[in-house]
């Protein structure tokens, strides 16, 4: 949950609390069934693989990984041992990243003098559970949106804070189960999107791995273009459940 | 004529909200990516309601903090004090917190000093002359805390 009045004040924010008017911010949550956020984190170095590309954003892409999927054949693997161990928790979608676009194309490592910090990072560690990741999309992705690595995690919170997951376990068992059927399933439970702004990735066997949700410069909902938009709505889909 | 606890409150009082701006105007580059995302009701977001956000908030901020300062000092009303003491140690937690979430910059550091202004501003208001102004009210509103 985040607040409702964006003013950074503390004593503003507490004013404004006891009016019953602003919520109180706390670390947002993936679709977690448990999570603990980290009593300690490392921030890992990230090394560009690509040159920089500094280009005009003309809209964003937030993308939301299944992760029972993306676990599958991971659970024993150090390197995501948070998010697929179930040692710190369970998790159904997580947020993989926010990307900036630009027209067909998109900026990404466009060097930022901050220093990432471990409380850059742990307000978002349950809602992308590795610290390798939320590094790596700030590095690659983030430092081309904003300044300061908090804006860029804040950002993404807000956005995710503004979305309702529809059950996708139950989606799961549904017969004849098709991209149409999840973009109207996440449509459902949030007014204002349309199922053009909701791309669907699969992997080549068909199984769902991630949900692109397109918005426009000023974080409106908008229609992804076709790379994005991923799985047309007659492709068949199966949801490994594996919670 | 106000006791001297009353006036130091006034000075410290004054110089927490003074900071809780600095602390906002200093983040205040930063937050037009933020309030470009202040989402609405429906999921949906806009430019415009973000803006309307950020500045109502600032701006109720300080009709409450003058509603509390005429509270205090021209009303003489002494649950006004207990109050506001509620809300600075929800404010600390609320620091607390941000120590605990975000990098220190100019802006958390700006937010640590009001909050801590504020707090001492509040011990004035529980000395023995300020007791003394509030009257009545104070002894009141003691046995019911």
């Amino acid at each position: 949950m985040t607040g409702r009045f964006p003013i950074r004040s503390s004593l503003a924010r507490a004013a404004i609390a006891a009016l019953g008017l602003g919520s109180i911010a706390s670390p947002a949550l993936a679709q977690s069934y448990q999570c603990r956020l980290p009593a300690q984190l490392s921030v890992p170095a990230i090394t560009p693989d690509a040159p920089p590309r500094r280009l005009p954003v003309t809209g964003y892409t937030l993308a939301v990984r299944w992760s029972p999927e993306f676990c599958k054949g991971r659970e024993g693997q150090a390197r995501h041992a948070r998010q697929c161990s179930h040692r710190a928790g369970r998790f159904g979608m997580v947020v993989h990243g926010l990307w900036p676009e630009s027209g067909r194309t998109w900026p990404q490592w466009c060097g930022s003098q901050r220093l990432l910090t471990a409380r850059d990072l742990r307000p978002n560690m349950c809602l992308s559970p590795s610290a390798s990741l939320l590094a790596r999309q700030w590095a690659k992705h983030g430092s081309c949106m904003t300044r300061r690595p908090a804006t860029y995690f804040k950002v993404t919170r807000i956005l995710w804070n503004g979305l309702r997951w529809p059950d996708f376990d139950r989606i799961s068992r549904e017969d004849d189960l098709k991209a149409s059927t999840i973009r109207t399933r996440f449509v459902d439970a949030n007014p204002g999107w349309t199922r053009a702004a909701v791309g669907v990735k699969l992997n080549s066997r068909g199984w769902l791995q991630e949900l692109r949700l397109c918005y426009d410069k000023r974080f409106m909902p908008k229609t992804c273009d076709r790379a994005r938009f991923g799985a047309r709505d007659a492709v068949r889909v199966k949801i490994w459940r594996g919670l | 004529m106000k006791p001297r606890s009353i006036s130091r409150f006034e000075g410290w009082y004054f110089l927490a909200v003074v900071l809780s701006i600095v602390s906002t105007a200093l983040g205040w580059s930063d937050m037009s990516t933020y309030t470009d995302a202040v989402i609405d009701e429906s999921g949906a977001s806009s430019r415009g309601m973000g803006l309307v956000l950020l500045f109502s908030s600032v701006a109720m901020f300080l009709v409450l903090a003058l509603i509390f300062w005429a509270a205090i000092v021209l009303s003489r009303l002494g649950a006004a004090r207990w109050v506001l003491a509620l809300l600075i140690a929800y404010a600390t937690y609320s620091v607390g917190m941000r120590i605990a979430n975000t990098a220190m910059g100019l802006g958390l550091i700006a937010d640590i000093a009001a909050v801590a202004s504020a707090a001492i501003a509040v011990s004035f208001l529980f000395r023995a002359d300020a007791r003394a102004w509030f009257g009545k009210d104070d002894g009141q509103v003691s046995d019911q805390v």
